[in-house]
């Protein structure tokens, strides 16, 4: 319908893709106008177990309150990627954490394996990965432009931890502008 | 300096209590319970800011108790719940209904029955809402479908509450209370609220429960110079006790509940999308409205004269607009989160004149626009 896009951040409790889907949702509505569903999923446990956020975004009026068919599609845990690849739509996007994603099985659209909890380790800081995949999706998927997030960055978080995660943002907006379209 | 509208994400419950503060709400009594926590959460933190009184009461029932005897003393009342904790607020509700007591109830409707499904939607209080109280009594249900609607509906609630002097249900579910969207919210004194009629006669000459053309009696504050009973048996104009005569009991009922259905007018309001020529007609209320419209422009895409009707008022039920769809319709579908509870009032308004049929989902998953897709089809296949 329109120009819906159905975006997917999936993994295990506790590398903050929760977060990550909260600040992509307020990146698309105070910084760029769109109208955005955004919801989570996860099981009882703070640590552990699969969690994910969906987002929805569209100039439009949005008519669905879940994610059937993912055009965007992070994936940070191989439970996830195994749970949600078969439904990405054909021309879609995936990005996956080579850390945790080994096994490809399944893809039959675009993938982007990049070392995202790598790159955080080498940032001093794991729980930064969510915020590396960010910054790589936007540049991978074009949907949102990379101003737009770092200013919902710098809005909800001060001090050090602002400029831990916007190095670790433009770690992986660079990752993904290096990536072959 | 003109104050400009903040646009910000949030999440519907988070909405809901930013409207109720902005409508005026200074008294918040609640208990805990999954998932309506984080309107009382917000609550318990910006009312002692606005001067007002958040209190966390022993139990669901003592709760709507202590909003109803501050909505007495002249304050604008809320109080929030889900699942068993609805059911517990059944008996006060009543009493609110009988006394005639301008308050908002949220429920976040959950999976059930009993203690169900905490974390997971439904659409299961549906008829509750409307009749869970012994006895007969009028009410007004509202019914949200995005964040927007939990901060403007909330409004529009404590707005009903207060012109009518009735209790009034915002009833939410876990979708809309737990997702995040864009919420756009007016400046505080662009917000223009109701506050209930005080009495203009002298003390002497006051009746509490003499309504006026409408059937509303005007409120004087408690701790005022009007002094009044709020009576939970049955009373006269002036508040006393009339458990013996028939003639009063029977005029109190048919006023308590005419209040509202001879006011339905004023109170009714749906959205009505692509009518027209519609020849099956979709009617959905709360998260499921959302996927409903969606599945109403699929069907178009296929050459499928759909139609969008949505109550945003759900008690009272407009009958008259449901009847015009009926009047032009072939089929109705009524989708929703239960095992069919508002298709029946839909099916009566339809009085025989269109075939309404029922798209039931329970367990806990939202009911998606292919789901309700799936519906339309069958309908025109077996046409």
């Amino acid at each position: 319908m329109g120009d819906l896009q159905e975006i997917i951040l999936a993994g295990t409790g506790g590398q903050g893709l929760g977060l990550a889907g909260e600040l992509l949702a307020q990146s698309f509505a105070e910084e760029e106008g769109k109208n955005v569903i955004q919801t989570d999923a996860y099981g009882i446990s703070m640590r552990g177990g699969h969690s994910r956020a969906e987002v929805l975004v569209s100039s439009e009026e949005i008519n669905e309150l879940k994610v059937t068919e993912p055009d965007i599609f992070l994936a940070m845990s191989q439970e996830a990627f195994d749970m949600f690849i078969d439904k990405v739509e054909d021309n879609g996007k995936v990005i996956l954490d080579s850390f945790y994603v080994k096994v490809l099985k399944g893809a039959k659209c675009k993938v982007y394996s990049l070392p995202l909890t790598e790159e955080a380790r080498n940032l001093g800081r794991e729980n930064v990965a969510n915020v590396i995949g960010l910054g790589a999706l936007a540049s991978i998927s074009g949907l949102i432009s990379g101003t737009s997030l770092q200013n919902t960055l710098k809005k909800r978080f001060s001090g050090a931890i602002v400029e831990l995660n916007l190095e670790a943002f433009s770690k992986g907006f660079v990752m993904g502008q290096q990536q072959e379209f | 300096m003109m104050s400009k509208a903040r646009i910000t994400l949030m999440k519907g419950n988070e909405a809901c209590a930013e409207g109720a503060i902005a409508a005026g709400v200074r008294f918040f009594a609640g208990y805990p319970i999954t998932p309506s926590n984080e309107i009382a959460t917000i609550m318990a933190q910006r009312l002692p800011q606005l001067g007002g009184k958040f209190i966390q009461m022993e139990d669901e029932i003592g709760s709507l108790g202590a909003a109803i005897g501050a909505a007495l003393t002249g304050v604008k009342a809320m109080d929030a719940t889900s699942g068993p904790g609805f059911s517990l607020k059944m008996e006060n509700l009543g009493l609110a209904a009988m006394v005639e007591v301008p308050l908002v109830l949220i429920n976040v409707q959950r999976v059930g029955p009993s203690i169900g499904m905490a974390t997971s939607p439904a659409q299961g209080d549906v008829m509750q809402a409307r009749y869970g109280s012994h006895g007969d009594y009028g009410i007004i249900v509202v019914s949200p479908s995005s964040v927007q609607e939990m901060f403007d509906l909330t409004i529009k609630a404590v707005d009903f509450s207060e012109k009518y002097r009735v209790p009034v249900i915002l009833l939410a579910d876990q979708v809309v209370g737990h997702m995040r969207e864009r919420l756009v919210m007016p400046p505080h004194e662009e917000i223009e609220t109701a506050y209930r009629t005080e009495p203009s006669v002298t003390p002497d000459a006051y009746l509490p429960y003499r309504g006026d053309e409408r059937g509303v009696s005007p409120m004087a504050k408690f701790g005022s110079p009007y002094r009044w009973y709020a009576n939970s048996s049955s009373h006269g104009e002036e508040s006393f006790q009339a458990t013996s005569d028939y003639a009063i009991s029977e005029k109190l009922i048919q006023r308590l509940t005419n209040k509202i259905e001879k006011n339905k007018k004023e109170i009714t309001e749906v959205r009505e999308e692509f009518l027209d020529d519609a020849e099956i007609v979709i009617v959905a209320y709360g998260c499921t409205a959302r996927s409903a419209r969606g599945a109403v422009l699929k069907a178009r895409e296929e050459g499928i004269k759909a139609g969008f009707f949505r109550p945003i008022v759900l008690w009272p039920v407009p009958n008259e607009e449901i009847g015009q769809v009926a009047d032009k319709a072939q089929a109705i579908i009524v989708p929703e989160m239960n095992m069919g509870q508002y298709v029946h009032p839909v099916r009566e308004a339809a009085c025989g004149k269109a075939e309404v049929v029922s798209l039931s989902k329970v367990g806990g998953l939202a009911i998606s626009s292919n789901e309700i897709l799936e519906k339309i089809r069958e309908v025109v296949k077996s046409g």
